[in-house]
């Protein structure tokens, strides 16, 4: 294999991911990452299924730990703190660092509840203040007209990709500074990811966007940096414009012009 | 790595742009002859080159629209795409030029023959060499041969300068017959432009080798 | 080429006979329970020939042995049913929602392996032998801690149905809460909740009509339940005032009863009379329950 190539981003870091690896039991699933991933850009992970994106996405809110026999090493630094520290509070991690799914997940609630939600179990707030962020959130996530007139109507009747954007506001609601998005348009249409596209080049400039996709001109199409994983490794990192015009590494090149992947 | 459909199509437009690079080749080749040999009936055939060297390209580049939107290609395929369809503008062009040419010496056919200075028997031989790196930089992706081309077209400039400057200088003393200057002024810049659009070629090959830029680098930057 | 068309009529027959066979076993079912509730309805009809349905339905007395004036009131049974059964989802719900989530949340898999097993048994134990413990173990333990002169009460019948309820609570409402997708825990969890929150909030309101169908086919468990009723609520035909008094539970005035009655009695048609009562009862129990079962599933999907 040729050298990995990973490129240090211009701009303020925002996560810092020293030397981890991921383990399933036995199974290396993540080997010796490094990168630094910058405020306020658009970072895309791409590689063929089973690379360990999704894997590699779980390990910033530590949604891993939720699967008993994983096993991280290495270090990731959000802010200049260690998110894998003993003295680390998930729900405060978790509230810093939101994410979205690949399938939309909305609770079967209302429209209101479900972005409600996040504000609900944390310190509880007036109807006022609710009503405000829940507004708030939807506008945000591009939803609000759709939905403003029905807000107590249960949020599964809603179509894939609005139940998409509401999961997004939901959680922008408990106002995150990351946010991981995990194939998100993967289930829904290509209108409607158009419109999810679009969101995530706005939230850039209030968030830290990291986007796991499989298709790989969504990548090209809202990322700033991208890299490429290929089982558990990190091949490439850099600018996206770089990746997608002048590859550094052949493997790169071969998988995003779809010669293999 | 397996071969994909997009490879085979990439490699038949390569191909189409082979064969355009061999009709440019002709009619430049036919355009040295006409001036060396002052043979005015091979205007004719100069003309016909440039009429196919037109629809080849109009062919060209509708292929290659249609291998991006049916592809949307990246990396590579990508710059593969699009320097060939500048390629294949940049080989037209040449083709009107020594079209150009060839008319130059038809309106001052009474004029003629004519001795050529020899700035311009050098040019010349000189843009053949550089037609000649700058096609086979793009058709063997050679970046060695692209340097050169590029470095080539320096030369050119000087010797049309050097022409041009004589030759306005004769005719403002009327040391000469003003229309075989205008002639040999006229033809040396459809020289000159023949060979810079040769070093566009070129650094477009370059482009398509190494996937940066090469433009606006003075020779020293390029051998060193 | 491979023809799509036809061979033969053979493999057609088959295919429809297997068909029928299925159709028939359906069918059985249904013509079963059909001929359950036709029979109770016609061997309690010719009670009403001397006891009028209002009278049945709403007199609190039951003597139909007496010699100068029987007496057919269903209303103090159907109390006592009702008090009973109530008691033990009272008891056995709160419990077995518990330790349904227990088991689907926090239970280890060892945990899980153990447990699980163990209220699956605690179905099979026989309803005498529940009795058996009602009147040798708990209803004393009632007395002595009330300071009665005997344990047999409403609140004994309630506490043995309720170990009885529990499997079925605790099996269903696990599966109720083992259906919620991950998808709904991960995003909970997401953003910034707790095991506990997400349980509350999340797990629950999503599994919540399979938790009520749990409730209800607990609650047709407790009102059919015959013979543990019979051991241990002392069998006092008065109207209920309490939970520390005797009762008489529909059941088992049909089992005490039945036995003794002289056929083709009115007191005989109206021991039917009951039966279809409590037919009817369950029946719309379990119809209730299915439905909420089979929305949620369409929900959860």
């Amino acid at each position: 294999m040729e050298s990995s190539h990973i490129a240090i981003p211009e701009g303020k870091p925002k996560i810092q991911i020293e030397n981890l690896s991921l383990f399933y039991g036995p199974k290396l699933v993540l080997n010796n990452i490094s990168l630094v991933i910058p405020e306020n850009k658009v970072t895309a992970i791409i590689g063929p299924s089973g690379c360990g994106k999704s894997s590699f996405i779980r390990i910033l809110n530590r949604m891993n730990d939720l699967i008993p026999e994983a096993r991280v090493e290495g270090q990731v630094w959000i802010d200049g703190e260690n998110i894998y520290d003993k003295d680390v509070d998930l729900v405060a991690l978790r509230k810093k660092v939101g994410m979205v799914f690949q399938k939309p997940n909305p609770f079967p609630k209302s429209i209101f509840d479900n972005i409600a939600y996040g504000l609900k179990i944390g310190n509880h707030r007036g109807q006022a203040e609710l009503e405000q962020v829940v507004e708030r959130s939807l506008r945000q996530a591009a939803l609000w007209d759709e939905v403003k007139d029905r807000l107590h109507q249960n949020a599964l009747k809603l179509s894939g990709g609005q139940q998409q954007r509401l999961c997004i506001a939901r959680a922008l609601a408990v106002e995150p500074e990351i946010i991981l998005f995990d194939e998100p348009c993967s289930a829904i249409d290509p209108i409607a990811t158009a419109r999810v596209e679009e969101l995530i080049h706005q939230l850039k400039k209030d968030y830290t966007v990291v986007i796991v996709t499989h298709n790989m001109q969504q990548a090209a199409r809202v990322s700033d940096y991208t890299a490429f994983l290929w089982l558990g490794e990190l091949i490439e990192y850099d600018r996206t414009e770089k990746i997608f015009t002048n590859p550094a590494n052949k493997m790169t090149e071969d998988y995003i012009t779809g010669r293999f992947g | 790595m397996s071969e994909r459909v997009f490879d085979q199509e990439l490699r038949e437009l390569k191909g189409e742009i082979a064969e355009l690079m061999a009709v440019i080749r002709e009619a430049f080749h036919l355009t040295a002859e006409l001036l060396a040999r002052q043979d005015l009936s091979l205007a004719d055939r100069i003309g016909e080159l440039e009429k196919k060297s037109d629809s080849l390209e109009t062919e060209l580049q509708k292929r290659a629209a249609t291998l991006i939107a049916l592809n949307q290609p990246v990396a590579r395929d990508l710059r593969m795409l699009l320097v060939s369809m500048n390629v294949a503008h940049e080989l037209e062009r040449i083709a009107d030029q020594c079209l150009n040419i060839s008319q130059r010496l038809e309106e001052t056919r009474d004029a003629l023959p004519v001795d050529w200075p020899p700035e311009i028997v050098e040019m010349v031989s000189r843009t053949r060499d550089l037609l000649n790196s700058a096609t086979g930089a793009y058709l063997q992706n050679d970046e060695e041969l692209a340097s050169q081309a590029i470095g080539q077209d320096l030369f050119l400039d000087d010797l049309k300068s050097a022409v041009m400057h004589r030759y306005l200088d004769l005719i403002n003393k009327r040391a000469v017959d003003p229309a075989r200057a205008v002639l040999f002024i006229l033809v040396s810049r459809h020289l000159e432009k023949i060979g810079d659009l040769a070093k566009n070629i070129a650094e477009e090959s370059y482009y398509l080798i190494r996937g940066e830029f090469i433009k606006h680098l003075r020779l020293p930057d390029i051998y060193h | 080429m491979v023809s799509v068309k036809k061979k033969g009529v053979l493999g057609d027959v088959k295919e429809s006979l297997i068909k029928k066979v299925f159709q028939a076993s359906g069918l059985l079912a249904i013509i079963v329970l059909l001929g359950i509730f036709a029979l109770l309805l016609y061997t309690s009809i010719p009670a009403f020939r001397e006891v009028s349905l209002k009278e049945f339905l709403t007199s609190t007395g039951w003597d139909p042995t007496s010699p100068e004036k029987p007496e057919y009131g269903l209303l103090s049974m159907l109390a006592s049913t009702i008090m009973v059964t109530l008691g033990a989802l009272l008891i056995a719900f709160p419990v077995g929602l518990a330790v349904a989530a227990y088991l689907s949340d926090v239970a280890s898999p060892r945990a899980r392996e153990i447990i699980k097993p163990v209220v699956e048994l605690l179905a099979a134990i026989p309803s005498v032998v529940v009795g058996f413990i009602g009147i040798t173990l708990v209803g004393p333990l009632i007395a002595k801690t009330f300071k009665l002169s005997h344990g047999l009460t409403a609140l004994n019948g309630s506490l043995l149905l309720a170990v009885m309820a529990l499997p079925t609570i605790i099996s269903i409402s696990e599966d109720s809460l083992n259906a919620v997708p991950v998808s709904y825990v991960e995003a909970s969890l997401a953003l910034g909740a707790n095991r506990w929150q997400t349980l509350v909030r999340v797990k629950i309101p999503a599994a919540i009509s399979g938790i009520i169908a749990s409730f209800m086919l607990g609650m047709g468990r407790a009102i059919g339940e015959t013979m543990t009723v019979l051991m241990a609520t002392g069998n006092a035909r008065a109207f209920p005032h309490g939970f520390l008094q005797s009762v008489r539970t529909l059941t088992a005035t049909i089992a005490i009863e039945l036995g003794e009655v002289p056929y083709y009695t009115t007191h005989y048609y109206a021991l039917f009379a009951i039966g279809l009562v409590l037919f009817i009862m369950t029946f719309f129990l379990n119809l209730t329950a299915d439905i909420i079962l089979e929305k949620q599933k369409r929900k959860l999907q």
